[in-house]
């Protein structure tokens, strides 16, 4: 396997324009099964957000009195720019926008301005239901942060590297995932978290009338909700070189296999988060302080030694 | 090495760059594309009510007892990610150093839940 | 410039149409009327909104009584636009009300129009000053909360303009973070309306439906909501009758009981072997979803109430609300605040899918129901008290006149929520908040 190569910055153009389509994509299977629930036709419901997107650009901006709109501001938009962020330091196949030395503590970085995001958002409109829904993410961030965290660190110790390219070159003919799925399973919680929506979703159920989404309309909430898709794709698309072994696969190119990766754990995401109901942040709380993170510094014990044996 | 460290940044910032051009560029092609481009100041929803008050305040958070055993482990992951570069190199001292101090650390958790901070008060 | 841009607009309109959100607003009575115009939104392929920030269309399902006016207004006002308004008092009303909402959001003229009319800020935006910004009252703290730390707490009205909430119920909470720490029951009325004792088994299976929608379980509320729009009717169409002139009650036979999908019900020999055996057939589908509800772990796991504890059980409910207790014989084990478990809410879920219960008088339940939930529901987060209230299945339709009148809203309701803390605040946002469009 080759060298990752850092490219020019409008490549970034390209890295939005399938991060967007991706996007898109995660709303219309989301928008197909819930049609299919219902007994409609899922390809009405895969126009969803084709539909709802036309309907929020024509929609009027709205904001509150007394809101905070500097902090509205920036949690809106900072939406939009997270999982751009996230994907900045995932290598497709040989090529990387950001090829950070630390890119794995990037990621975890940006992951955790996820929380400042949420709270923001909920701050913002001065609105009972918003702010509900930004503390009660918080509540949950601190169950699956340092799980999140530790799960993290397991591949790479394991590539002896916190550069992402590094970690994917790592794994030549056996992903991570096969001797460490307790990390993977853990992360992937960790990307359902983040995401903002489905189970793990404190800040914007329906039973807080969506929270954070309560007071926004128009552009704004658009912009969050292509975030939020955009959150769960660039989760799935960095789990790709941390334990699904990057760009290696037979046939196709590097970059096809990271993109094909990265589909199919995104569909995997969105059809598990369907099927669970709404986890409460008090329920979720002791789960992740002594289920996840126990199992999460297990299987980093276990990495750590086999490393030490291995070298 | 120190290059390659740099560039990394640089693309970092190319990219929050171009992503707060393409928010910009959202709101202005909303202003096209909305039925007014101005927006609306509206009161905050409350079920149809008007506010008694501000929302914005001190704010009861029930869970504040976990943010205390939180930030020890968070800090924790500042020698976390140091450590995960020299493990490899040198070898088991690591491994039971830092797994010592992570049992430690869970201890604490574990008095943490005896004492309740995980339920909801 | 903006010239050029028309087309594009016009295609916008045409694509937002297919998806307009609508804000469903329930008064007591209007239970029909909504579940028309919710079937005819899924068959139009509308979605119901979740605030009034996410709404095209305001839909005020059935007829409003005292004190609808100004809570209509100001959601409407709440609208971000294109916005859009229909008042559907009975369900032959539905297509109608649907297709002018469409029209109206498509007009995109008419909709510029209503949005250059609009004040930006509302009119009753005071300057304020620091203490009062917006002229609207700080949040202020109360001395005798759980643990004695000095944090403020917020007043919280909840419905009557809340998606899968009682038609026409105010809640009216003082929230400390998100845990109840008082709450007070009212009701806005609706025009009456004749209950019709056949709908029963779909009027639980809709509550079953709002209770699964608010858990996050969207598959299983789908599967409700099917089910409750494929009840068996025992008239022609339980979704057709002309509003003016109730069709004459063709089931006079029916006695009020929740049998009435089990098979064994009296209209089972009136309406011959066909409708029998789609009853049956509704029943089992019924019986299945109960099973899946009841061995579903995750639900049963999400559902569970917090432990909540409060270090004040005196500062609960209110001084004049009323102290009972649910009698034991009534299906509303969630309301006992002596015998609570934290397992109410899959008790009641798995009540309202269980055909086979019976609840020959819904109108004294649902009192005695409202009589104990502000104290129920003290220590309570928002969040299990929002699936408390949809579980209880709280027809507010059939409360008669005096019950109505002892749940009347109270114009004193601000001075009353601070009478038992130390801050004066209320005597100043009280004026908001009866005069606010005056």
């Amino acid at each position: 396997m080759g060298e990752v190569v850092q490219v020019a910055a409008p490549w970034v153009l390209l890295a939005a324009l399938l991060l967007g389509m991706a996007a898109l994509g995660v709303a219309a299977l989301d928008g197909a099964l819930a049609a299919r629930a219902a007994c409609r036709p899922a390809s009405v419901g895969a126009q969803h957000p084709l539909v709802e997107t036309a309907r929020l650009l024509r929609q009027r901006r709205r904001t509150t009195v007394a809101a905070d709109t500097l902090l509205r501001h920036v949690a809106v938009g900072g939406f939009a720019v997270a999982p751009l962020l996230m994907v900045a330091v995932v290598p497709l196949g040989e090529w990387v926008l950001a090829d950070a030395s630390v890119g794995v503590v990037w990621f975890n970085a940006v992951d955790v301005l996820v929380w400042v995001l949420v709270w923001l958002a909920g701050w913002g409109p001065n609105a009972a239901w918003s702010l509900t829904g930004g503390y009660r993410f918080l509540a949950q961030a601190m169950a699956y942060e340092l799980p999140l965290m530790f799960a993290l660190t397991a591949p790479a110790v394991a590539a002896g590297s916190l550069r992402v390219g590094d970690v994917a070159g790592g794994q030549q003919g056996l992903p991570y995932v096969v001797w460490m799925p307790v990390a993977f399973l853990v992360y992937c919680v960790g990307v359902l978290a983040f995401s903002v929506r489905g189970p793990l979703s404190p800040a914007g159920g329906p039973v807080i009338s969506s929270g954070v989404l309560a007071e926004l309309s128009g552009v704004d909430r658009l912009l969050v909700l292509a975030g939020r898709a955009g959150l769960l794709v660039a989760g799935a698309a960095f789990a790709v070189p941390l334990f699904l072994g990057g760009g290696s696969g037979p046939l196709l190119p590097g970059w096809l296999w990271v993109l094909v990766k990265t589909a199919l754990l995104t569909a995997a995401l969105v059809v598990v988060r369907r099927r669970l109901p709404d986890v409460r942040p008090e329920r979720f709380l002791a789960l992740g302080w002594t289920v996840l993170l126990p199992a999460a510094l297990l299987q980093l014990l276990v990495v750590s030694v086999v490393v030490v044996v291995r070298s | 090495m120190a290059d390659a460290a740099t560039s990394g940044w640089a693309g970092l910032l190319a990219v929050l760059v171009l992503g707060a051009v393409g928010v910009a560029g959202a709101f202005a092609v909303h202003r096209l594309t909305a039925v007014a481009p101005r927006g609306l100041t509206a009161w905050p929803w409350l079920s149809g009510w008007h506010p008694p008050e501000h929302a914005l305040s001190r704010y009861h958070a029930r869970w504040y007892p976990v943010t205390v055993v939180f930030l020890a482990f968070d800090v924790e992951m500042l020698f976390m990610y140091p450590w995960v570069l020299v493990v490899a190199d040198v070898g088991v001292s690591a491994v039971v150093e830092m797994f010592v101090f992570l049992g430690v650390l869970l201890l604490g958790v574990l008095w943490a839940r005896r004492e309740g901070a995980f339920s909801w008060q | 410039m903006a010239v050029s841009l028309r087309p594009l607009q016009r295609v916008l309109a045409r694509w937002a149409v297919r998806g307009t959100t609508v804000l469903l607003v329930e008064a007591p009575g209007g239970w029909a009327a909504r579940v028309a115009v919710e079937r005819a939104m899924a068959e139009r392929g509308w979605r119901a909104a979740s605030s009034p920030a996410d709404a095209d269309a305001l839909v005020v399902c059935g007829t409003p009584g005292d004190g609808w006016g100004e809570v209509l207004e100001r959601t409407w006002a709440q609208l971000p636009g294109p916005r859009a308004r229909a008042s559907v008092a009975a369900p032959s009303e539905v297509p109608g009300a649907l297709e002018g909402l469409a029209a109206s959001l498509l007009d995109d003229d008419v909709q510029r129009v209503d949005a250059a009319a609009r004040d930006l800020v509302p009119a009753d935006v005071e300057p304020g000053d620091d203490m009062h910004p917006a002229g609207l009252e700080l949040a202020g703290g109360e001395d005798d909360l759980r643990d004695g730390l000095e944090m403020d707490v917020l007043r919280v009205p909840l419905g009557p303009v809340l998606p899968d909430w009682p038609a026409g119920l105010v809640l009216r909470t003082v929230l400390s973070g998100d845990v109840v720490v008082r709450a007070r029951v009212e009701v806005l009325p609706g025009a009456p309306q004749r209950q019709d004792p056949a709908d029963d088994v779909a009027r639980r299976l809709d509550a079953a439906a709002q209770v699964l929608r608010l858990a996050g379980a969207d598959d299983l509320a789908a599967r409700a909501v099917r089910l409750r729009d494929a009840v068996p009717a025992p008239r022609t169409s339980s979704t057709d009758r002309p509003e003016d002139a109730p069709s004459p009650r063709t089931s006079s036979t029916h006695r009020p009981q929740r049998g009435a999908l089990s098979g064994t019900s009296s209209t089972d020999r009136r309406e011959g072997g066909a409708g029998a055996a789609q009853r049956r057939r509704s029943a089992g589908d019924v019986r299945e979803l109960r099973g899946r509800v009841e061995r579903s772990r995750v639900l049963a796991w999400a559902l569970r109430e917090a432990d909540v504890v409060t270090s004040s059980p005196t500062s609960g409910a209110e001084s004049d609300a009323a102290p009972a207790s649910a009698p034991d014989d009534l299906r509303d084990v969630g309301l006992d605040a002596r015998r609570r478990t934290r397992d109410d809410v899959r008790t009641l879920l798995l009540g309202l899918l269980d055909l086979d219960a019976r609840d020959d008088d819904p109108g004294r339940r649902i009192r005695a129901a409202l009589d104990a939930l502000p104290e129920r529901l003290v220590g309570v987060d928002v969040v299990s008290a929002r699936l408390l209230v949809a579980a209880l299945d709280l027809r507010t339709d059939t409360l008669d006149a005096d019950d109505l009148a002892a749940l009347a809203p109270r114009e004193d309701d601000s001075d009353d929520d601070s009478s038992d803390d130390d801050s004066d605040d209320g005597s100043d946002q009280h004026m908001h908040h009866g005069h606010a469009h005056g």
